[in-house]
């Protein structure tokens, strides 16, 4: 989420800072598209050989006790 | 011990769980649970950007994994969200009454695309620790899941129907907020984001009561939707919580607890940050939640899930008390 949300102050943005603001949103959206498809790619190739060879997926390792 | 995430670009080796090289400060100990002092809650997982998440990498490691429709889905949300806030208009239009204005604003939520509306005091524990509460109250819009694109949960049309969802209650909420501002009073929406923690704020606003599953429950709408809310200093009348016989059922009921395919969800309730509650064990369930693009088993199994049903089951619970 980047913390879009925290460079606005209630009620007192010009029209210029909502286009800043508008660019680097899109900014950020075509990174995280770019990233889906290149590094994304990879992990999905990964996790689904895992669970075709039937070999402990990484996540399975996350699951903890209780505190 | 710090949760170190591989730096972004490079995929993390497949024996890393999901990017990390160290599994991450248990999710659990961040939410409090055991805690017998009252405090304000911390993010974990789903951030705002107002601090590193102990848990981000998984965060992003799902952002990777959904497929393309939901992850579009999700840009949509994002750009519908960007306003959120905004400029609010000169001139302000008064009501003769909180209450008139709660109902003007509930009957404006609805036409919005809202299917229950409820209004309440924005408290400490509705916000994070790193939020600071500016506008007193909130109207908490809720939105109702397709059924049939929940029947085959959890899986991916599942996650995408949850993503449609989201982006339906984010939608009315920003269009609520833009309303507000328009009449000349702050206002500002929270959808998908994750600086305020929904549930709290719509139990304050009478949408529904906790569930054993750590999710909401309406009379009106079941168990199976989303919730969003849009805070503001208009003055509005409140709602007030209501009891329409969750414990009643949740104390005895074992369904969501045998189902849930984590075993995440416990049958006692538990003290967290020093209230005694449901909770559902973090470390489990997200994990989890995270293999199959956003489970949502424990939503579906309730007896309360079906919408029709709970208002028929809620009378039937309050009426055996008395």
């Amino acid at each position: 989420m980047a913390g879009f949300e925290k460079e606005f102050v209630l009620g007192e943005s010009s029209w210029r800072q909502r286009l800043a603001r508008d660019r680097r949103l899109a900014g950020h959206m075509l990174r995280v598209l770019w990233m889906w498809a290149t590094v994304g790619r990879k992990l999905r190739r990964a996790t689904d050989e895992a669970a075709r060879t039937g070999r402990r997926m990484p996540i399975d390792r996350l699951k903890r006790g209780r505190v | 011990m710090s949760a170190r995430r591989k730096a972004a670009g490079s995929p993390p080796p497949a024996e890393y769980a999901f990017a990390f090289e160290h599994p991450p400060v248990s999710g659990n100990a961040i939410n409090g649970l055991g805690e017998t002092r009252r405090r304000r809650a911390r993010e974990v997982f789903h951030g705002s950007g107002a601090r590193p998440l102990e848990w981000e990498a998984l965060q992003s490691y799902f952002g990777m994994m959904v497929p393309l429709r939901l992850l579009l889905l999700w840009m949509s949300i994002r750009w519908t969200a960007r306003n959120s806030n905004g400029p609010v208009a000169k001139r302000r239009r008064e009501f003769a009454s909180p209450a008139e204005a709660a109902e003007h604003v509930k009957d404006v939520a609805r036409m919005f695309g809202a299917e229950q509306a409820g209004i309440g005091p924005v408290t400490e524990d509705c916000v994070y620790d790193t939020f600071t509460i500016t506008l007193p109250h909130a109207i908490v819009v809720a939105v109702a899941h397709d059924p049939r694109d929940m029947r085959g949960s959890p899986d991916r049309d599942s996650g995408i129907g949850t993503m449609r969802t989201y982006k339906k209650t984010g939608r009315a909420a920003v269009d609520l907020a833009r309303y507000i501002r328009g009449m000349g009073w702050r206002a500002a929406a929270y959808g998908q984001s994750a600086e305020v923690l929904h549930i709290p704020l719509a139990i304050n606003a009478g949408i529904g009561q906790l569930g054993k599953h750590g999710s909401l429950i309406s009379k009106e709408i079941g168990t199976s939707f989303r919730l969003a809310a849009v805070f503001t200093d208009l003055p509005l009348a409140y709602d007030g919580k209501v009891d329409i016989g969750v414990e009643d059922l949740c104390a005895t009921c074992l369904r969501c607890s045998t189902d849930c395919p984590a075993g995440a969800i416990a049958n006692a309730k538990q003290t967290v940050r020093g209230t005694e509650k449901w909770y559902v064990d973090f470390d489990k369930c997200v994990p989890y939640f995270v293999k199959t693009y956003g489970c949502g088993y424990c939503l579906e199994v309730c007896p309360w899930a079906d919408g029709g049903r709970a208002g028929w089951l809620s009378e039937r619970l309050l009426a055996k008390r008395r």
